[in-house]
């Protein structure tokens, strides 16, 4: 006879076994994506920062919410202080596949991390160092820059544009060379001073650089290129026309007249969900535009005019059809031929060799002197 | 039945369905899981295959636009001949159209395009290459000519809608597979070669739905695939990037041509897991019957230990009932013994010999009970020895025909002479066998015959293979009883047989025994008929010289088997204590003894035993082993320990009516020198005691000396037979003879001596049948046979020679016709008279027949 104490034990290990043969069906070989992809940002300023770097984190956040990745973020890293090297460290360390890097100092400080970490796809949303691991995206805000520049043009009495900026590179090369298109044709008339503050963010530089290009140059319209809002503030204080960036300001006066901003969760968007598909480290770049509602102008200020509301997207259509801001016949200013009267300027060149000024800009140096 | 099968297996039913539903669960669980995993599979092996298609387009398309690229670099740099260069790229293929276009829209060469219609103008004016769809006007490859780093052109390659799936179209699958190009708007750019069935198949909701699903996968992947099922067929969609272009490859393939081969996977597991739990079902029904049957097992395991018990207590009772039963029969069979030595009176040694038959009846059914108690235990054991065939046959023989006789019926005897007279085997066991067959025969038997026969076939140089074959024209047994025949205590057709004695072990016996010497036994029967039984027994022959004619050997043997107590030694120097509680059986020893002129004393206990030893020294102790008080063992014990015993090395012998298997072992281990089972019989008796009494106090009493007749020879038939044998082999065959008249006997038969020969063997020959059936005539005063038996003696005494027989008969005869008349007058004096001379006429008639034979053997 079996004894109880052996039957119940036998009926324990049944249940055991039964229990291991239901969890065995449960879970093995699972289906589902097993590991979480992770991607890492490294931000120069703040997350909550009201500019490029709290554009970029949330462009890149709500990107990686529907597409379903963890964003893993480092703020507040200095370029050129060696922090950066440190904190895509830390970002691999925990798992990071991907790291996205969003200052233009950073693509010269990771060249040799770049070689240490052959898995990780770097991005950098520069231009000027790409090669190997390290991957760009941007954006045609070009486009918007020369819509916003009609803008300028057609607003401008004294038939001078301010333009802050931070230092010469294509990117920027490329802004003051579509606004000053644009400008030119609002108002053939007009031309553009720029001023070169030396730093992406310098709040008393900024506004020490509006006070005189309104002050010494009259300028009664201003735009900038640099991370945050300062010239915004600057002009309305001063009372003139201004055009911002990254994005759309509240409470402001009319002379505020509309922000160039572009859609960073689109362009993050495509970044990573081209490293999920295992493209990242095919050296591909990604340069969206308004065609793929990646850049545009906010809502204008009741200064914008019905005609200079057609104007503008008139420039838009003809954007959309057949892509020309860079097209039709252009002078730099030392009078050389930079494209044809039915030519188009390739995107080779304007990635990579903006290092010419279309006519129509002065420099503020030049000027004053 | 049915029901109570139910319900005695309740537990084993529920438990067989518990399991399978478990089974079935886990077995649902697990092909879903299959499933899951193989789709999971295939999802992945067609999500590649859809890559590797996605890929040839993206070969053809960069085919195409290599094509044009290389008419661009030509263009390029030779601006002016660009006409001649488009028209001569154009191979004028039929709705092919070539054309290079300028930054305002117009067309340099070949047909102007709307820009808006085609996104890849725009991107080539950019510089890159581009593929772009319109749905009115086909599909374009764009690539830019440049003019230095500027872009000047675009030139392109339109192929109408209507060439694309000829040009561009992909099969997957052998062609059971459906491929399509789409562009991000669903619109469906290069068919699978049947438009309106796409249609149809994608407006399927739940081929929407999945297709959906596949564009968001492809957010993050480059090619995708997804099961889906609808109501008519489940299929595999698939989808993947086309490089470089905003078109997406979407395909399909239903599922049993994608999962060909893998399909048989899930095939072979369901068969395997399902007949697996068949197999299981069957291995649980099988431990639930085992685990029954252990519980049954147990139960009889538990029953086999009473049964055993039951039959320890039955060997118990036996054992006693040998006991009680022998005590007071060794009392009368002792008693009678003596009566038949010292009782001079006839009639009443005749009722002193009825008294014996029966207790030999008795004393038989107890040794019945006590060969089966010794087979039961398996403690029978077969003797084989050297053993004269003709004295087995003639014992058998003695002790059956008396009891057929009895009974009026015929025994015929029909024995081989060629059987070995010597053989090899238990004597006794046979002659057991064989005897228990024929009082078998005989006690079914009512009316006919009882047939022995027996015959031999040679098995072997010396061993030969006996046939006894028994017939009798008895009840017979029934067809449906012969099963039955050879159990213990079995009695068939209980009804009628009610009369007949028996224990009912006989056959049970007979069959072990016949078992046990490797022999067997075969019943032919029919009912009401008479049946046959047949023992076969493998026996050694010893002497092969032939039997001969058994008749003749069976006379000369039974004149030397002839009983008759003689004391075979005389010691009257010896001295013996016995000791028994029953003062009868004191009494019997003391008898038995009477000759051999031994001293006995006697005690009626082992207490009165011990008191005499240590007066008086004995030769031997017999020594009761049951007593009261103090049992014998015990009594020996004391005896054995005593100082001042006279008998300290004196033999002391156990008496016991305890005669079971293993006694023997049992009374030596205890210190017994011998033991004697009880009723003591007269020869063991003198002979262990001659064993044990000193050689100096013994007078063995040679031959010569027994033949001084302990009782007169007229009375003793028996020892009479002997002493005639005995005289006669001193005498010459021709001496003279007594009681026949040859010379007489010789002018019945007209002088041939050959006749008279034949007329006296018959008279010797039916002498033994005829005495016996006078003196049962004569026993149940059934005076009427008598007078014709008589009759019949005495002529066929006078035809003999036998004058003095035939006168007696003759006046027998006289007188018990006169009996039978109801008138007659002094019936007393008659009936004395022929009781005074039917004894005288039985003698004469013995010794006539006896000197007949020894006339016809000289």
């Amino acid at each position: 006879m079996v004894s109880k104490k052996y039957r119940s034990l036998l009926l324990v290990t049944a249940l055991i076994l039964l229990a291991v043969i239901l969890l065995f069906i449960l879970f093995a070989g699972r289906t589902d994506r097993e590991i979480e992809d992770k991607i890492g940002i490294v931000l120069s300023g703040s997350t909550q920062e009201n500019g490029w770097n709290g554009m970029n984190y949330a462009g890149a956040q709500e990107a990686c919410t529907s597409l379903g990745v963890r964003l893993l973020v480092k703020e507040n890293v200095e370029e050129y202080s060696g922090q950066c090297e440190q904190a895509v460290r830390e970002l691999v360390e925990d798992g990071a596949g991907m790291i996205l890097l969003t200052s233009y100092g950073y693509s010269e400080e990771v060249q040799d991390l770049v070689k240490e970490y052959p898995d990780i796809v770097f991005n950098v949303n520069f231009f000027e160092r790409q090669g190997g691991q390290l991957n760009t995206y941007f954006v045609r805000m070009y486009q918007a820059r020369y819509l916003s520049g009609i803008i300028a043009g057609m607003r401008t009495e004294s038939n001078v544009v301010g333009y802050v900026a931070a230092m010469p590179n294509n990117e920027v090369n490329r802004g003051i060379n579509a606004f000053t298109l644009g400008v030119k044709r609002g108002n053939p008339n007009a031309e553009v001073i720029v001023l070169w503050t030396g730093a992406w963010d310098d709040k008393e530089k900024e506004t020490t650089a509006v006070e005189k290009l309104v002050q010494e140059c009259s300028a009664d319209v201003v735009t900038y290129h640099q991370n945050q809002g300062n010239v915004v503030e600057a002009a309305e204080r001063l009372g003139v026309d201004s055009i911002g960036y990254h994005r759309e300001f509240e409470g402001c006066s009319p002379h505020y007249l509309t922000s160039v901003v572009c859609n960073w969760e689109k362009i993050y968007e495509e970044v990573i969900s081209g490293y999920l598909k295992g493209r990242g480290n095919a050296a591909e770049n990604y340069w969206i535009g308004m065609e793929a509602d990646a850049v545009k102008l906010t809502p204008y200020s009741e200064l914008v005019t019905d005609e200079i509301q057609e104007e503008v997207e008139k420039a838009r259509e003809q954007i959309l059809s057949r892509g020309g801001v860079f097209s039709g016949e252009i002078y730099d200013r030392e009078g050389n031929l930079i494209c044809d009267e039915s030519e188009t300027v390739s995107d080779e060149v304007l990635l990579e060799h903006v290092d010419w000024y279309v006519e129509g800009v002065d420099f503020y140096e030049e000027s004053v002197d | 039945m049915r029901k109570a099968w139910i319900k005695r297996n309740r537990k084993i039913i529920s438990g067989i369905f518990i399991f399978s539903v478990i089974f079935g669960i886990v077995g649902i669980l697990m092909y879903n899981k299959m499933r899951t995993l193989l789709n999971y599979y295939v999802e992945r092996q067609t999500a590649q295959q859809a890559e590797v298609l996605a890929q040839t387009t993206e070969k053809q398309f960069a085919a195409e636009l290599r094509q044009l690229t290389w008419t661009a670099d030509y263009i390029q740099y030779h601006e002016a001949e660009r006409q001649d260069i488009v028209n001569t790229f154009a191979d004028h293929e039929d709705k092919v159209s070539v054309g290079l276009l300028e930054m305002d829209g117009n067309a340099v060469c070949g047909e102007a395009l709307d820009f808006l219609a085609f996104d890849g103008i725009r991107q080539s004016f950019r510089g890159e290459d581009a593929v772009s769809y319109s749905k009115e006007r086909g599909l374009l490859f764009t690539v830019p000519v440049y003019r230095g780093r500027n872009v000047r052109y675009v030139l392109y390659k339109l192929y109408d809608t209507s060439l694309l799936y000829n040009k561009f179209g992909l099969s997957c699958h052998g062609g059971k597979g459906r491929v399509l190009i789409m562009d991000l708007q669903e619109q469906v750019i290069i068919s699978s070669g049947n438009t309106a069935e796409d249609a149809a198949f994608f407006n399927m909701t739940e081929i929407y739905d999945g297709y959906l699903t596949m564009r968001e996968q492809l957010q993050v992947l480059t090619s995708t695939s997804t099961h889906v099922e609808t109501e008519r067929e489940s299929y595999f969609l698939f989808s993947a990037e086309i490089d470089d272009t905003d078109l997406i490859l979407v395909g399909y393939v239903p599922e049993d041509v994608a999962m060909e081969g893998i399909s048989y996977l899930v095939v072979l597991a369901l068969w395997v897991f399902g007949l697996l739990m068949v197999v299981l079902v069957i291995g649980m029904v099988y431990l639930f019957g085992a685990e029954e049957k252990a519980r049954e097992s147990d139960e009889l395991r538990e029953a086999k230990l009473m049964a055993d018990k039951a039959n320890r207590a039955k060997s118990d009772f036996l054992a006693n009932m040998s006991h009680e039963i022998r005590t007071p029969i060794n009392a009368v069979m002792g008693m009678n013994e003596m009566i038949l030595r010292e009782c001079e009176q006839e009639d009443i040694r005749e009722y002193a010999q009825n008294i014996q038959g029966a207790s030999q009846t008795l004393l038989s059914l107890i040794n019945d009970i006590l060969d089966f108690s010794k087979i039961e235990s398996g403690k029978m054991e077969i003797v084989e020895a050297a053993y004269d065939t003709a004295s087995m046959l003639n014992d058998v023989i003695n002790m059956v025909r008396v009891k057929a006789d009895s009974k009026n019926l015929q025994f015929n005897v029909d024995i081989d002479e060629k059987l070995p007279s010597e053989l090899w085997g238990d004597g006794t066991r046979d002659r057991q066998v064989i005897i228990n067959i024929l009082n078998n025969a005989v006690k079914y038997t009512k009316e006919g015959q009882v047939s022995l026969s027996v015959n031999g076939e040679r098995s072997g140089a010396d061993k030969i293979l006996l046939e006894i074959r028994v017939s009798d024209t008895g009840i017979g047994i029934k067809e449906e009883d012969m099963p039955k025949l050879f159990r213990n205590f079995e009695r068939l057709n209980l009804g009628e047989n009610r009369n007949v004695e028996g224990t009912g072990l006989g056959l049970a016996i007979t069959y072990r025994l016949v078992e046990q010497m490797n022999g067997r036994i075969e019943v032919e029967s029919q009912y009401g008929v008479g049946s046959t039984f047949t023992i076969y027994l493998q026996q050694g022959i010893v002497n092969d010289s032939p039997l001969g004619d058994f008749q003749e050997r069976y006379q000369l043997a039974m004149k030397r088997s002839r009983h008759q107590y003689r004391e075979s030694f005389a010691a009257p120097d010896a001295k013996i204590l016995v000791v028994d509680d029953t003062a009868m059986n004191l009494l019997v020893i003391e008898q038995l003894l009477k000759k051999t002129r031994v001293q006995v004393d006697t005690c009626l206990s082992g207490n009165a035993c011990l008191e005499l030893v240590q007066r008086e020294h004995y030769d031997v102790i017999l020594l009761d082993h049951m007593m009261p008080d103090m049992d014998g063992i015990e009594t020996l014990k004391m005896l054995k320990d005593m100082k001042n015993n006279r008998c300290q090395d004196t033999p002391v012998i156990a008496l016991t009516a305890n005669a079971i298997v293993g006694v023997r072992e049992m009374y030596i281990e205890n210190g017994f020198d011998d033991y004697l089972s009880k009723p003591v019989e007269g020869n063991d008796l003198e002979t262990m005691l001659k064993q044990y009494i000193p050689s100096e106090k013994m007078q063995i009493i040679s031959e010569t000396e027994q033949q001084i007749p302990v009782q007169s020879g007229q009375q003793n038939i028996k020892s009479d037979g002997d002493n005639a044998d005995d005289v006669l082999q001193s005498m010459p065959p021709t001496a003279e003879l007594k009681w026949l008249d040859i010379d007489m006997g010789l002018r019945y038969c007209g002088d041939s001596e050959e006749v008279y020969r034949e007329v006296l063997q018959e008279f010797c020959d039916v002498e033994q049948t005829e005495c016996c059936k006078i003196e049962n005539a004569y026993e149940r005063g059934d005076w009427k046979n008598y007078a014709i038996l008589v009759h019949g003696l005495k002529s066929s005494s006078l035809s003999a020679g036998a004058k003095k027989l035939s006168d007696e008969a003759a006046g027998l005869e006289k007188s018990s016709r006169e009996m039978q008349k109801e008138d007659a007058l002094h019936k007393e004096e008659i009936l004395a008279y022929i009781r005074e001379y039917h004894g005288k006429m039985m003698e004469l008639y013995r010794d006539s027949s006896n000197e007949g034979r020894r006339y016809l053997q000289s």
